[in-house]
């Protein structure tokens, strides 16, 4: 074998970068020479600690390791790269370039996945996005770590779930696994080729949307109530402030669980920053609920907006279609707080590390919980509030305007009477929350509409930045002079009038209203923000 | 019989003057009822004025009961009037009635005289009449007849609130400004501004509302034929085309001195609440100020200076407990409460108060949008309220109550703090 000038291989893998994958190629070319190995192609240490650990795969399949000059190439040779992921494929392009085994199927192959000494692959974070990089392609075999067949599935992608280094090359080769190893791989896993989404159970899917807290248990805050919904409907940002223990968090909990499920498309693009970021269950690839991030206020930059070396996603991102949930908001570093406007104009948040920049998506509704006060109680009664005016103000103003101005409903929670608090603790039979999230689809439906007769993209109230708001979003001029003279008397600032309206909007879309009327502007001027 | 026909000679002769008039009568060829009260009226003024009659007898027949109206007495013949008089009655008073009502030229006088009105546009109105002006209504000792020029609606059922502006006849420099500037301020937030049309701030403040398109009252002492000062004429006729002028007595009946303080009774009547804005020490716009304080009515004085002679009384009734008048802020707030509590006091004692209950409890979406808010304004009445109690207590939904919440706020009928909402008394 060793005669032979120029032994050669190619197979087709992938790599990360954001929350995309790219394809990429490993070559390895075998030439005399003194004995070497050597991997080119922009990629940094933890792709040369493969090395060792293809070495002793190969020989524990039960194969040699080839002497010789290696000359490993991952092209494109311009992209940085990193990870394990080229374990599985650097593997098999050595044994075929050596010769050792030979390809039955002529077509482009595609594999990734991390071995471990003795063989077996192991999966990596992001198949989602390697996955989806696969589609549309020429490739004709893919092989994958066998954990991850079901995300295959849901992305409708054909491809084989692999357990060990030898069952990939039995694979390659066209042949049936020794009958000892076979059988231990049928107890590992059996699980093979495309298990299409329709094959999900059904029962999986409804039952995880039930989980979500029914909208009953926010009984006695009639206007949060109405407020949780408003921001359901038009994806606006929201702010709650009462004192501890009066429900925000329930009511988030249950505005997440009043939108209508995950689109397809969505789903994808969700599943992807998951996998990237390495925390992606087998369970959420069969929910269809809306992400629900609950954040700490000691959460810093890095955790929100996503970072690292090699960036990952932050909450920002992966509370992408969902709810992102600040709780005692006013206690965050005012600097974390600011990292939330940029994304929320550009749905999307760009890290830059040297050498690489990222952009992540992100599309989120915000739900912030702060105490009135410090102390909490200012707006209990008895008045039991030992704050005084100035700490008030302190405490208010770390939500800095700018933040504020991207908040478009503000509602107050106040702690509930004893017989509210023995329902909430006993809970209710009652499905208020189905009903509701009916309502809301529909409302969706409507805004969705809209868009597409103004040729559009499709994107609710809340996060529709349109110029054009009157002729948009079809405000009667009784309605905006109305607006406008309220404005005036109210003291709300131009950017204040413009949340009012889309408010406005919202509630009449839920009535089905076709024009926005004075009635809709004035219920939308009771979630102002009042300054205390 | 001979009563009729004379009731119909004059109904007849007056035919002639009611072409001249047509916007007041619906039928050429009848005479309108208008010509016959104007008539009546006429002849019960000029009984009250005839010392053998006077106002008191006049009084004693309604109060008891041996009449229906006043204006049977001119209408019905006399074998009508009961027969009764003697039982109530003493004597004299008998005879004195008896003797007055016998007098046939005084019934084709007021035939005369009611022609002669309805060519200079004067009209009357009885207190019996639905069109007599609501505030006097409430009071003792108001006239039962009142002739009045121009648009009698402003002081109607549902009418603008009404301020009393009256002071001195040889005002200061500072007097005219702050007269100049409150009425302005009144007349923009459509406030009536009634006064006497008397020299001095009189005719100022019926001037500075002329001026910014408001509405005026003027009250006369004398006829509406016999204005006084004489000097005022234009003013006079101003204010008959777009305000009204109003005065007690007949036309023909001079301004004499005695009738003024009986003319002031009607001014502070009239009003919701009296500004005075300089008076001297024994000014007759002192009286106004008592006979306001005696009919319930809020007085505020402009404060002066101790040494002006003309703010000697101001600062008196400042003395003696009279509201201050800083600016006119102080009589809108006051007004506001006024207002807002008369509405209230007609809705809790109006019968349709308990039906607005009881159809709050079967069909809350049925209310209309006025008994909404009533329903609302009540609940804040006693306390302040959150938007959840508020929801709680009326049974309305968020997206009922929330519009009408942000109307009251915005007409500044309410007012939120901390999250709790509470009446301001304030609506202008």
């Amino acid at each position: 074998m060793t005669g032979k000038k120029n032994r050669y291989a190619k197979i087709s893998t992938c790599f990360l970068y954001g929350i995309e994958g790219f394809l990429a190629d490993i070559e390895v070319a075998i030439s005399s020479g003194l004995p070497a190995f050597e991997i080119v192609g922009l990629c940094d240490p933890s792709i040369r600690e493969s090395k060792e650990r293809v070495r002793a795969a190969i020989r524990h399949s039960g194969y040699e390791f080839p002497t010789g000059r290696i000359t490993v190439s991952l092209s494109p040779a311009y992209m940085h790269k990193s990870g394990s992921s080229f374990d599985l494929p650097l593997a098999l392009c050595i044994l075929l370039a050596s010769g050792q085994i030979r390809k039955k199927n002529k077509g482009r192959l595609f594999a990734y996945g991390e071995l471990t000494l003795t063989g077996e692959v192991h999966e990596v974070p992001g198949s989602i996005p390697r996955l989806a990089c696969t589609k549309g392609t020429d490739i004709v075999q893919i092989m994958i770590p066998s954990r991850t067949v079901r995300e295959a599935a849901l992305l409708e992608v054909t491809a084989i779930g692999v357990s060990s280094l030898l069952k990939a090359i039995c694979l390659l080769e066209g042949r049936s696994m020794p009958q000892q190893e076979q059988e231990q791989e049928q107890e590992r896993e059996a699980e093979q080729v495309k298990i299409l989404s329709a094959a999900v159970p059904r029962d999986i899917q409804t039952e995880s949307l039930c989980e979500s807290v029914d909208f009953s248990l926010l009984r006695g805050q009639k206007k949060t109530g109405r407020a949780i919904f408003l921001a359901a409907s038009g994806f606006h940002n929201i702010l709650l402030t009462g004192s501890p223990g009066s429900g925000k968090t329930t009511a988030a909990r249950i505005l997440q669980g009043i939108m209508p499920p995950l689109l397809m498309s969505e789903k994808i693009e969700l599943l992807k920053l998951r996998s990237v970021s390495g925390i992606l269950l087998d369970e959420d690839l069969y929910k269809e609920e809306r992400p629900f991030r609950y954040v700490h206020h000691t959460c810093t930059a890095a955790a929100m907006a996503g970072g690292g070396a090699n960036p990952t996603p932050g909450e920002l991102s992966l509370s992408l279609h969902g709810v992102l949930f600040l709780d005692e908001m006013s206690e965050f570093s005012p600097h974390v707080l600011d990292l939330l406007r940029q994304p929320m104009e550009e749905n999307s948040i760009l890290i830059s590390r040297a050498g690489m920049k990222v952009r992540f998506p992100t599309q989120f509704l915000l739900v912030g919980a702060t105490n009135p006060c410090r102390c909490g109680q200012l707006l209990e009664e008895p008045k039991s509030c030992t704050c005084n005016e100035w700490q008030r103000k302190q405490y208010m103003n770390r939500i800095s305007g700018p933040l504020i101005d991207r908040i478009d409903l503000f509602s107050e929670l106040y702690r509930i009477d004893k017989s509210s608090l023995l329902e909430s603790v006993q809970g209710t039979n009652l499905h208020l929350s189905d009903n509701l999230r009916e309502q809301v689809a529909a409302c969706w439906q409507r805004q969705y509409e809209r868009c597409d007769q103004a040729g559009q993209a499709r994107v609710l109230n809340g996060s529709n930045h349109t110029h054009q708001i009157m002729e948009f979003f079809r405000i009667t001029s009784k309605a905006a002079e109305f607006g406008v003279q309220s404005s005036e008397k109210l003291r709300i600032s131009a950017r204040g009038l413009n949340r009012l309206l889309r408010v406005a909007r919202t509630i009449a879309d839920l009535e089905g209203a076709g024009d926005v009327q004075i009635s809709h502007v004035a219920e939308a001027l009771q979630f102002r923000q009042k300054t205390s | 019989m001979e009563e009729y026909t004379v009731v119909e000679k004059n109904m007849n002769s007056s035919n002639a003057s009611h072409q001249s008039n047509a916007s007041h009568q619906t039928n050429a060829s009848f005479p309108s009822p208008q010509i016959v009260n104007l008539e009546a009226d006429l002849f019960i003024s000029d009984l009250i004025l005839d010392p053998q009659m006077g106002g008191r007898r006049l009084r004693s027949l309604m109060e008891n009961q041996l009449i229906h109206s006043l204006r049977d007495l001119y209408t019905l013949p006399l074998h009508q009037i009961p027969k009764r008089l003697d039982h109530v009655l003493t004597e004299e008073d008998c005879t004195r009635i008896r003797s007055c009502l016998r007098d046939e030229k005084r019934k084709s006088n007021a035939g005369r005289k009611a022609e002669k009105c309805m060519g200079l546009g004067i009209f009357s109105i009885n207190r019996e009449d639905e069109s007599y002006p609501l505030n006097l209504r409430s009071l003792d000792g108001m006239p039962l007849v009142l002739y009045y020029m121009g648009d009698l609606s402003i002081l109607g059922a549902r009418k603008m609130p009404a301020v009393a502006i009256v002071g001195s006849r040889q005002p200061t420099v500072y007097g005219v400004t702050v007269t100049k500037e409150v009425a302005r301020e009144l007349v923009e937030h459509d406030i009536c501004i009634i006064s006497g049309l008397a020299r001095g701030i009189d005719t100022i403040a019926h001037e500075t509302t002329l001026k910014y398109s408001g509405k005026t009252v003027a009250v006369l002492a004398g006829g509406l034929d016999q204005v006084y000062p004489p000097e005022n004429r234009d003013l006079f006729e101003k204010i008959c085309s777009t305000g009204l002028v109003l005065s007690e007595m007949p036309p023909g009946q001079k301004a004499m001195r005695r009738y003024f303080p009986a003319r002031n009774r009607i001014l502070s009547g009239l009003s919701d609440l009296v500004a005075i804005m300089e008076a001297g020490e024994f000014s007759g716009t002192l009286h106004t100020a008592s006979f306001a304080a005696a009919q319930g009515r809020d007085v505020f004085v402009v404060p002066g200076t101790i040494y002006a002679q003309q703010s000697r009384g101001n600062l008196k009734l400042i003395q003696d407990g009279a509201d201050l008048l800083l600016s006119s802020e102080d009589i809108l707030a006051r007004l506001a409460g006024l207002s807002f509590f008369r509405e209230m006091d007609e809705i809790r004692h109006d019968e349709e108060r308990r039906s607005i209950a009881g159809r709050l409890k079967e069909s809350p979406q049925l209310l209309t949008h006025e008994e909404c808010i009533h329903i609302i304004c009540e609940q804040l009445t006693f306390a302040e309220r959150t938007m959840d109690e508020l929801i709680e207590m009326t049974g309305f939904p968020f997206e009922r109550i929330a519009p009408i919440i942000s109307e009251l706020e915005l007409m500044g009928k309410v007012i939120e703090q901390h999250q709790r909402y509470a009446l301001t008394f304030f609506c202008t």
